[in-house]
């Protein structure tokens, strides 16, 4: 009986918890834009409701209303499916993600994660490498030049890039010796990641930039040269799912690095929650800025950079921590 | 440069060193989009917020009375006989008291080029420029502007309130 309940209370929570990210997906879209806005000397969206706030469902309605065209030499299976690999690994990341503290209901304690699980980086890494086969796929499958391009691009970026990153990430559970997240939280109750590992956080922010593909390196859709990239073909609501994956990976990354380097929900004064909000926004923000600062790398830039530039000093950077870790630990 | 190999020499690596870093002006320009981040939009919400315009502005012709409330025209056609294109059309009604008045004055305003010629040359001035400037209409004879449309222009300007 008492494993029912635990089951159901874990259901409930993995129900809400993603119904926050869609939430919190359908938002950043809006936040996006006003932000942008702002940055540009714009006002940005204002027309549907008050500050634009019925944008996000508007925007919606009219993707679910949209003609569904799959091209004549598409391969269907592989088209239909590639959307939906690309939003699921995005939604499948909050389930690691500890939110908050543990709480108290019906006498019970509930921690406010969906699953605690002890291998989380590597679950992180395999969804992100499963991720990147949304494109791959959505690429492949539409029989166009321009998306095809943008396809090859994309698993070039992601493979140049998820290789740093590990290492950075690696530097983290060197030091703080686990690889789960919750464990990763407990561990910096005294000190933040962020003032062990000042250079991983830097580099790890690029990192994660190339990971979402974001501006500078959003190589999947480059507008100006490649039309829209890997999802050219794609229109209605697979277009839309594709445009889900990328800004629930901008939250789901955001999250992550706040678990990584900020201390996830720890705080003083204000509740846990809030403070894990807080500073996943505070990234989501810094995407944004950014965003409206940079231009766009070439390709040939962004692998110069990737093996030449951050490969060497994560590797250093690992090299480091597990000297100092050695002489210390 | 590098060599042929791809190598740099020590004292190009320290050459290189001594260069200003990539990473000041990269938060340079964080820096500068944060400032426009904290600044007033320069652009306005259009139909509801119109822009101040320059009072020479040349929008539609306002064609004039005088304090009786009678047309300063007098029908002379000139303004006609000047417009490069031919945008006017002017028909002038003797009355029994020898005075000449207009019967119809209409600018197309599909044809009108603003060159402000009419208003120059109108030895009455009953011709002058309003600030109106954003006309439509859906139906081509909306453009005809006859002499009692033309005496209020303000009436053309296109009103939005949300």
């Amino acid at each position: 009986m008492d494993f029912w309940i635990d089951v159901i209370i874990n259901v409930i929570f993995a129900i809400l918890s993603v119904l926050l990210l869609l939430l919190v997906v359908a938002y950043s879209t809006l936040l996006e834009r006003k932000l942008l806005g702002d940055f540009q000397l714009r006002i940005g969206p204002n027309r549907a409701g008050p500050f634009g706030i019925w944008q996000p469902i508007a925007d919606g309605l009219k993707a679910f209303f949209k003609e569904d065209v799959i091209p004549e030499k598409a391969d269907k299976i592989v088209f239909v499916l590639a959307p939906m690999v690309s939003f699921i690994t995005a939604v499948g990341i909050i389930a690691i993600i500890p939110f908050a503290d543990s709480i108290t209901i019906f006498g019970r304690h509930v921690k406010l994660i969906v699953s605690d699980i002890d291998i989380s980086i590597l679950y992180v890494f395999a969804l992100a490498a499963l991720g990147s086969y949304g494109c791959l796929l959505g690429g492949y499958s539409s029989y166009n030049k321009y998306s095809i391009f943008g396809a090859m691009r994309t698993s070039a970026l992601l493979i140049s890039y998820e290789i740093p990153f590990v290492l950075l990430i690696m530097s983290i559970v060197l030091v703080n010796g686990t690889l789960s997240f919750s464990g990763i939280v407990e561990a910096q109750s005294h000190l933040w990641n962020i003032v062990r590992e000042p250079v991983a956080f830097f580099l790890a922010i690029v990192c994660a930039l190339a990971e979402i593909n974001r501006t500078p390196f959003d190589m999947p859709e480059t507008e100006s040269e490649l039309a829209c990239g890997f999802n050219v073909e794609y229109s209605s609501m697979k277009f839309s799912m594709f445009f889900m994956a990328e800004y629930a990976h901008l939250f789901t990354i955001s999250a992550i690095l706040t678990t990584l380097f900020l201390g996830g929900w720890k705080g003083p004064l204000l509740p846990p929650i809030v403070w894990f909000l807080l500073k996943t926004f505070a990234f989501m923000f810094f995407f944004i800025w950014e965003r409206a600062t940079y231009p766009r790398f070439r390709i040939d830039q962004i692998m110069h950079f990737g093996w030449k530039v951050l490969l060497p000093l994560s590797l250093a950077n690992l090299l480091v921590t597990a000297i100092v870790m050695a002489i210390i630990g | 440069m590098a060599d042929k190999k791809g190598y740099y020499s020590i004292e190009e690596i320290r050459e290189n060193l001594r260069r200003p870093s990539i990473i000041t002006p990269l938060l340079k320009g964080l820096g500068y989009t944060l400032k426009q981040f904290f600044s007033r939009p320069v652009t306005i919400q259009y139909p509801e917020e119109k822009r101040d315009i320059s009072p020479r502005w040349r929008g539609i012709h306002r064609f004039k009375k005088d304090e009786n409330g009678n047309y300063k025209c007098v029908g002379c056609g000139l303004c006609a006989a000047v417009c490069p294109a031919k945008a006017i059309t002017i028909r002038t009604l003797e009355t029994d008291d020898a005075k000449r008045i207009p019967d119809r004055f209409m600018v197309d305003s599909l044809r009108c080029i603003y060159c402000g010629f009419c208003v120059e040359v109108c030895p009455k001035d009953a011709i002058e420029y309003s600030n109106v400037y954003d006309f439509t209409g859906y139906e081509k004879e909306k453009f005809y502007l006859e002499k009692e449309t033309l005496e209020e222009p303000e009436k053309l300007s296109m009103t939005y309130k949300k």
